[in-house]
This record gives structure tokens, C-alpha cells and sequence, in this order.
């Protein structure tokens, strides 16, 4: 098997531990190492551009952002938890294999032809990419980012008064 | 048809009014109303007679015109427009002895005329009958005529025509109209039964039991075929849910009573739809 | 300049996150109102404002690539219009001062994104723009953190991020074609190869997404929850104008302009269309809460844009966007007096709420005739769309269409009516407990958006040849 299997594997499985265990830091921890995994990944692709990014968005920004939510909400008790995890695992273990089922049906179905992937291999550098062809797009996730936080500051924060 | 409107909605704006003023429709329970409420009563009797053809008011004309084209085309035709108009004259005749004419069944007092809102389109529309009547000839040329065109053939008869025998079958039958419903009147004591023989008679009585039952009222009809089909639908609706969730509960036993006790599993219903909805979008638009 | 859509806003913002107190209270209000009444105003005269010139040089600094056209600037009235409204429900029916101001943040974040989604040109910034207003809405259905809002932001929440996995999936189809993904880029990708199965599949992923977002069968999921359990100054928002940026705006520009669509495409289209259309109006008869009706009304309508685009010839694009801004306003108008019925009596279930013509006179007043334009009646606004979209599909022959369209518009009338005799003409027993009247905020909105039917309805021609028809030229 090659690197690349192995990895899509494990990203599979930590992703899967992720949704499915009950403490919420775990969770956190796994989404981490799913976006760690992605950007190995990613750099073995040849796109080491969006495995750096991946790898200080994700797995660094967003953890603080979690973790900062998760600061301000309670703990729920464990058997309570334990109870949903039950409930949520017996609502969704048939989901995968009805996707997995349904994608090879498609792909059969509709015969794509091996993908070209030449559009896309001519990469500008970061700097040009960001600042001169995509900043608004720059400025959307700067706002998204801003949202995100302030989301949290309004849905979680209690109020002192 | 213009005349038609405007006989027409007098008619129910006095019905209105009455109704309004009385609290009720039914014909059982009005009567002598022209006393106390004159203007409706004479809006009523100009719309009446319009709507029965007397001249000098609109439906006169409009229907002689009727009257001699039908019997351009033949004798039945003609025949069964004056029968039409027999019971016509019959129907309103009843109508507004029992309402307006006759002991009135509560105090006078009690009932007043309609207020002035309603009683002004009423008005309009009374002397618009007689308005059409007596001015018939340029109303017809400067708004129907147009309309139909410069046919040839149409033209001519817009004139009056001459015959006055039509005329005078047409006063013949008004006459015995009236005189039917004074006969029958006096023998059954009251306007409202003046008609009530017809009820009984062979063929027309089953019509009636119908038209009480309302088959021919296509929106009762309607309503009655769509709320059977809404409740098919419906059926469908609620059946197709209760598939998904029986096939969800169905892999486990216990997971529809958690369902039940815990809102958030819902939401898992709605991604399989959609996840289902997606792959029937790429399988139909990628043939 | 385009970009002082994006720009004042977001300036506004800034502002108004400074560390002073005072910012807090009523002159978030005012500036926040300001802005969107600025925004309203340019879209309908023309010649730009002198302030314009000192945004020049900021421009230049933000050289962004926008482009104003017509579509876009219908819908930035439409925006500058609903988000008004939306404002001023929200000051007449949250309760604390902090949450107001949070409101107001967030209804900017939501107008930024919403802006900027309708001006660009990039199919990769409107995802990112759609995806911010998507955020902000997420906070603002959740702001009152009671456990059925967040229920409904929930499944807003899975359902959008299931709708992101397609068009991010997409895009990548798209960005392996060709390296340019703007609308340009992708719609010289179609002429080069239209029946490209890669083309074809990101078409049809993009699809499957911008439908979520829309709220079309079988994709509706999330609309009744969010609609009815969403604070209401939010549900006049999201039903007016978030789902129809989010989701029918992309509808409107990429697959009439950018897309090449070939005939199993407009197929599933338009039976996605029709079908919303007649399940959603059958659902929504058996409801016993005016959201939630107006929530399945909403799929039901949108339903019809759906189908006029799926027909595809330029008087059906044309039915789609008159259809747009109509529903946009009229749903919001109905979203208003279910707002002003739940400030009086505190609930919005039908099986209570009987008979209130006599107490609230505007309310009554303005839901007949938002009911009336949805149903379609003459001289009202809804006509004028129906009719066009009807008109469009008869005469481009598909007539199994145009007719089911024209029954579903009767049943749409039928619930309408039913509901408006049962909540506002009955007889009423109920008598509400609190003396007070409904706040000036509600009764001018909801006057202001019945006048925008009335008054489009009636000067339609006028309003056709002046705004609508330049719309035209955008189908290629």
C-alpha cells in the first residue's frame, strides 16, 4: 500500500473518531489532527501552498476558536452522553455505506474520463495569488473569520450583569 | 351581457341590502320590506323588471334582439327563450311579493333602509337600466358596435326591427306571468308559495332536490373532489414519512423511541433526503 | 464606485466594534439604517453620490473586480430594502439593548456578505461571500437561545455545510478544467467543450448544492424549522432575502448565463421546480402555524423561479427575476405581520390566533394584500411575475408545465385564504392581554413593503421598461 493510502485511511479513522467520541476536547483534538493529516497529504500532492495553509488555519486557528467556545459552555453528564453517542451512532452507521454504494453507482454510471490535471499545475506564487487575484476573496474569509468570533461571543458569552 | 351586469348586480345589491338589514335570506322569514326599506324596493322593482324583459327598461331590448335572432334560427329556439323568460318573470315575481310585499314579519320599526353606501350603487345601477333602456340605440352603436365589427350582416339589425309581433308575444307572456302568479297567490294565500307547484312537477322536482344538494354548483362540487384529493395527498405525504422513519427504526428496535426523545436526530432525515435528492440530480441531468 | 457597497458597511462595522459605549445604543440603529438607506437610494438613482470621490482613492487600494449590471442592481435594492425592514422589526421586537446591538453587527456581516455576493464575478468569492452571509445567519437564527432556534439553526447548519460539500466539490471540477474560475473563465470553458462530462458533473454538483441552499424539494429540509423558529426580525431577513441571495441568485446567474445547459439538465430543473411547487402548497395547507405555512409558501414560490429558469428562453429569465424581487417583498411583508401578530399575542399557532381583523387594522390590511400578490392576483405585484413565468412556459411549449403551475397558483390562493379568514375575518373571541398597540417600527414597515406591491403591480409596464428589461441582455 502506498503512503498515500495510508494515510487517506487514517485520515478516515481519526475523522470518524472525531465525531464519535463523547468529550468535546477530544473532538478538537481529533479535527486537528484530521486537518494534519490533510495537509501531509496535500504537501504529497504537490500543493505545499495549501498544506501550509491548512495546517496554520486549521489545525492552529480554529482549534483556539474551539477551544474558546468550548471554555465557555458546561459539562454534561456522562451517562447522558454516553446515551447519544448510542443514538447517533445507530442513526448514521448505515450513512457511509449508502454514500459509498451510491458513488460507485455514479461512477460507473457516468464513465468520467481520466482527469487532465495540467489547468491547474501552473501555480502563481502565494504572493501574487492572494494579494493581486484573490484578495477579495482575502477579505471574505478575514470577515468570516471576524463572524466566527464574534458568533461565539454572542451565543456562548453569559451575560455578567 | 351588459345589461345582463347591470340588471344583475342591482338585484344582489338589494339582496344584500335586504339581507343586511333583515339578517337573513330567507325568504321565509321577510316580507313587507317596502315599507321600510323604499329605496331598496325600487331598485328592486326596476332591476326585476329589467331582468323579466318589460319594457321600457334594458333587458327589453337586449332580449328582443335575442328574441329575433333565435327565431332566425328556428321555432324551438325561440320557443324555449320565451319559456325562459316566463319562469323568469314567474321566479322574480314570487320574490318580491314574499320579500317586500305582504305582512312583514317583524315590527316595522326595527328594520331600517340600508345605509347611504349601499344604497348608492343601487341607484346608479336602477337608472342605468332605465337609462339603457330609453337610450338604447346610441349605446349599442358606440360600444357594441364597434366591437362586432362592420359585418354586414350584423349591421341591420341593430335597427329595432319592425316586427311587432314579437313585441306583442313578448307583452302576452309578461301578462300571463303576472296573472299566474296572481291566480296562484290568492289560492295559496301567500307570494311564496305562488311557485310552489312547480316543486311537484314530474321532471322538475328531481332537479330541485338536486340543485338542493348543490350538483350543480361546481365549486361545491369542487370542493368536496379537492378535499378528498388533499386528503389522498396527504395520506401520501404522511405515509412517505412514516417510511423513513420506520425504515430508520427498523435496524434497531430501540432507535424510534430515542428518535422520540431526543430532537436532534431529525435533522438526519432531511440530509438522506437531500443525499438522495443529489444523487437523482446527477443520475437525471448527466444522461 | 462598486466597491463602497462592500466598503461603507464594513467601515460601519468597524466602527461601530470600537471600545465606546456610547456605540452601543440607539446610533447603532441610525447609522446601521443610514447605510441601508444609502445603499436603497443609489440603486435607484443612478449618478453616484459625491462621497464617491474620496472612496475613489480607497478604491484604488481595494481594486476589487466587481461588476455592476442589472441583475445586480435589482438585487442590492432588494437587499438594501429587506435588510431595512429587518432592522426596523428588530428594534421593535428584541427586547435587550445588548442583543440589538449584536443584531446589528451581525445584519451588516450579513449585508457585506450579501453585497458582495451579487457583484462579483468569481464563482470562487461568491461561495465565500454566500458561505460569510450563511455564518452571520447562523448567529442571528440562534441569538434568542431558546432550544427550538437552535433546533432550526442546526439544520440550517448540517444542511448548509452538506450543500457546501457539493459546490466546493464542484468548484474543484471547475478549477481542473480550466484554471480560471471566474464566470467568464467557466462559460469559455462551456464553448470550448459544452458536452464535457467533467463540465457536465461540476454543473450538476453545483446544482445539488445551490438547491440546498434554495430550500427546493427534495433539499427543503431546513426551511420550515429555521423559517418558524427563527427570532422575527431574522425570519424576515432569511425568508426575504438570505435564501434567495444564498441560493436563487446563483441559480439566476450561473444557469442562465455562465452554465450551458442542455435538455436533461433543464429537465430535472424544472421538474424539481414544478414539484416543489405543488408539494410545498399541499404541505402547507395542513399547517396550523403561520411560519411554518409561510415558510412551505416560500418553497413553493421559489419552486416557481426554479421552473422559469429551467425553461430557459429570456422572457422566462425575465418571469424568474420579476418573480425575485416580488417574492422578496411579499414574503417579507407576510413575514412582518406574523412578526407584529407574535408582538401582540406572543404565539404564531393559527388554532389560537382567531380573528384579529378588528385589532390590528394594518396588519390585516397589508397580509391580504402580501396573500394576494403570492396568490397572484391582478393589479398586485404577483400577478405580473406569475402571468410572465406562465406565459414563458406556454409559449416555449411546454404546456404539462404551464398548466400544473397555473392549478398550483389556485391552491396557493386557497391556503392563503384560509388562513387570513381564520386569523384575521372570523369573528374573534380572543382579546389580547396587553393594551398595548403594535410599535410605529412594524406598522411603517409593513406599509412600506404593501405600497412596494401596490405600487409595482399597478406601474408595471413602467417599472418593466425602465429596470426589468435590461435584464435581458444578460442571458447570452
Amino acid at each position: 500500500m502506498t503512503i498515500n493510502s495510508i494515510l487517506l485511511v487514517s485520515l478516515l479513522l481519526v475523522a470518524i473518531w472525531t465525531v464519535m467520541t463523547i468529550r468535546l476536547i477530544r473532538s478538537i483534538v481529533g479535527l486537528a489532527l484530521t486537518s494534519a493529516l490533510l495537509s501531509v497529504i496535500m504537501y504529497r500532492l504537490d500543493a505545499p501552498l495549501a498544506a501550509v495553509f491548512e495546517l496554520s488555519v486549521c489545525a492552529g486557528l480554529i482549534s483556539v476558536i474551539f477551544i474558546t467556545t468550548v471554555s465557555f459552555t458546561q459539562r454534561v453528564s456522562r451517562e447522558r452522553l454516553l446515551a447519544r453517542r448510542k443514538e447517533r451512532l445507530k442513526k448514521l452507521f448505515y450513512l457511509p455505506f449508502i454514500i459509498i454504494v451510491a458513488a460507485f453507482f455514479l461512477a460507473h454510471y457516468l464513465k468520467l474520463p481520466p482527469l487532465d490535471l495540467g489547468a491547474v499545475t501552473k501555480n502563481p506564487e502565494a504572493r501574487v495569488l492572494l494579494w493581486n487575484l484573490r484578495h477579495l476573496d482575502l477579505l471574505g474569509q478575514v470577515i468570516v473569520l471576524l463572524a466566527g468570533v464574534f458568533g461565539v461571543v454572542v451565543l456562548f458569552k453569559e451575560d455578567r450583569s | 351581457m351588459l345589461n345582463n351586469a347591470v340588471y344583475k348586480s342591482c338585484l344582489f345589491f338589494t339582496g344584500g341590502a335586504a339581507e343586511k338589514q333583515a339578517g337573513t335570506t330567507d325568504l321565509e322569514k321577510l316580507g313587507g320590506l317596502r315599507l321600510s326599506m323604499p329605496v331598496t324596493f325600487f331598485c328592486y322593482l326596476i332591476a326585476a323588471a329589467a331582468i323579466s324583459g318589460v319594457p321600457p327598461f334594458n333587458g327589453f331590448f337586449s332580449k328582443e334582439l335575442i328574441y329575433g335572432a333565435a327565431l332566425e334560427r328556428g321555432r324551438v329556439f325561440y320557443a324555449a327563450a320565451l319559456i325562459g323568460s316566463f319562469f323568469t318573470a314567474i321566479s322574480f315575481l314570487k320574490l318580491g311579493h314574499a320579500a317586500f310585499f305582504g305582512k312583514p314579519r317583524r315590527e316595522r320599526g326595527t328594520i331600517k333602509e340600508a345605509p347611504a353606501a349601499m344604497l348608492a350603487p343601487m341607484l346608479v345601477l336602477a337608472l342605468a337600466c332605465i337609462f339603457l333602456g330609453v337610450f338604447n340605440q346610441p349605446v349599442v352603436a358606440a360600444l357594441i358596435q364597434p366591437v362586432l365589427g362592420a359585418g354586414s350582416q350584423t349591421h341591420h339589425a341593430f335597427a329595432m326591427h319592425a316586427d311587432p309581433m314579437l313585441i306583442v308575444i313578448t307583452v302576452v307572456v309578461l301578462i300571463a306571468a303576472f296573472i299566474h302568479h296572481y291566480v296562484a297567490a290568492k289560492i295559496t294565500g301567500a307570494g311564496i308559495k305562488a311557485a310552489e307547484h312547480i316543486h311537484h312537477a314530474p321532471v322538475l322536482s328531481l332537479i330541485y332536490q338536486w340543485a338542493e344538494k348543490k350538483y350543480f354548483d361546481p365549486y361545491e362540487m369542487g370542493m368536496r373532489a379537492m378535499g378528498r384529493f388533499a386528503f389522498v395527498l396527504w395520506r401520501i405525504d404522511r405515509s412517505i414519512d412514516w417510511l423513513y422513519e420506520s425504515f430508520i427504526a427498523g435496524i434497531t428496535v430501540e432507535a424510534s423511541r430515542l428518535v422520540q426523545k431526543i430532537h436532534a436526530g431529525y435533522y438526519i432525515i432531511y440530509v438522506v433526503w437531500s443525499l438522495i435528492g443529489a444523487f437523482l440530480v446527477m443520475v437525471f441531468a448527466l444522461k | 464606485m462598486i466597491s463602497s457597497f462592500i466598503l461603507v458597511p464594513f467601515f460601519l462595522l468597524v466602527m461601530l466594534n470600537l471600545p465606546f459605549a456610547f456605540l452601543r445604543g440607539r446610533i447603532a440603529f441610525w447609522l446601521t439604517g443610514a447605510v441601508l438607506l444609502r445603499q436603497v437610494a443609489l440603486t435607484i438613482i443612478h449618478p453616484w453620490f459625491f462621497w464617491s470621490t474620496f472612496l475613489e482613492s480607497v478604491g484604488k487600494f481595494f481594486a476589487f473586480n466587481l461588476s455592476l449590471d442589472a441583475l445586480s442592481l435589482l438585487m442590492l435594492f432588494t437587499i438594501g430594502v429587506v435588510a431595512l425592514v429587518s432592522l426596523i422589526v428588530a428594534q421593535s421586537t428584541i427586547t435587550t439593548q445588548k442583543r440589538r446591538f449584536n443584531f446589528v453587527n451581525l445584519l451588516l456581516i450579513a449585508v457585506i456578505g450579501m453585497n458582495t455576493a451579487v457583484l462579483t464575478t468569481d464563482i470562487f468569492s461568491l461561495y465565500v461571500f454566500i458561505e460569510l452571509t450563511a455564518v452571520a445567519v447562523f448567529v442571528l437564527m440562534a441569538l434568542e437561545q431558546n432550544q427550538f432556534a437552535v433546533e432550526g439553526t442546526f439544520k440550517y447548519l448540517a444542511l448548509s455545510m452538506l450543500a457546501s460539500v457539493f459546490i466546493l466539490a464542484s468548484i474543484a471540477f471547475f478549477m481542473l478544467v480550466t484554471g480560471d474560475i471566474s464566470f467568464a473563465g467557466i462559460h469559455d470553458a462551456f464553448s470550448v467543450e459544452a458536452n464535457d462530462m467533467v463540465l457536465r458533473l461540476a454543473t450538476a454538483l453545483f446544482l445539488c448544492g445551490v438547491l440546498i441552499k434554495c430550500g427546493l424539494i427534495p433539499f427543503h429540509g431546513w426551511v420550515p424549522d429555521a423559517y418558524s423558529e427563527a427570532p422575527a426580525a431574522v425570519s424576515v431577513l432569511v425568508a426575504g432575502i438570505v435564501t434567495k441571495i444564498a441560493g436563487v441568485y446563483a441559480l439566476l446567474r450561473l444557469f442562465s448565463s455562465v452554465f450551458v445547459l442542455n435538455d436533461s439538465f433543464r429537465n430535472v430543473i424544472m421538474s424539481i421546480g414544478i414539484v416543489s411547487i405543488v408539494v410545498a402548497a399541499f404541505a402547507a395547507l395542513r399547517q396550523g402555524n403561520i411560519k411554518r405555512m409561510l415558510s412551505y409558501s416560500s418553497i413553493s414560490q421559489i419552486g416557481y423561479i426554479a421552473l422559469a429558469i429551467g425553461c430557459g428562453t429570456p422572457l422566462a429569465f425575465l418571469g424568474a427575476v420579476v418573480h425575485f424581487f416580488n417574492h422578496a417583498i411579499f414574503k417579507s411583508l407576510l413575514f412582518v405581520n406574523a412578526a407584529s401578530l407574535e408582538k401582540k399575542f406572543g404565539s404564531t399557532d393559527t388554532r389560537i390566533i382567531t380573528g384579529l381583523g378588528g385589532q390590528l387594522p394594518v396588519t390585516s390590511f397589508t397580509s391580504l394584500v402580501g396573500m394576494l400578490s403570492t396568490a397572484g392576483l391582478p393589479p398586485l405585484s404577483g400577478f405580473w411575475s406569475k402571468f410572465i413565468i406562465i406565459f414563458a412556459l406556454f409559449s416555449s411549449g411546454r404546456y404539462a408545465y404551464g398548466s400544473i403551475a397555473l392549478l398550483a397558483s389556485a391552491m396557493t390562493l386557497a391556503y392563503f385564504l384560509f388562513l387570513e379568514r381564520s386569523v384575521f375575518f372570523i369573528k374573534s373571541e380572543m382579546i389580547s392581554e396587553e393594551g398595548s398597540g403594535i410599535p410605529f417600527g412594524i406598522k411603517f414597515s409593513e406599509i412600506l413593503l404593501a405600497a412596494i406591491v401596490v405600487a409595482v403591480g399597478a406601474g408595471f409596464p413602467f417599472i418593466l421598461n425602465v429596470a426589468l428589461l435590461h435584464v435581458k441582455e444578460l442571458l447570452r
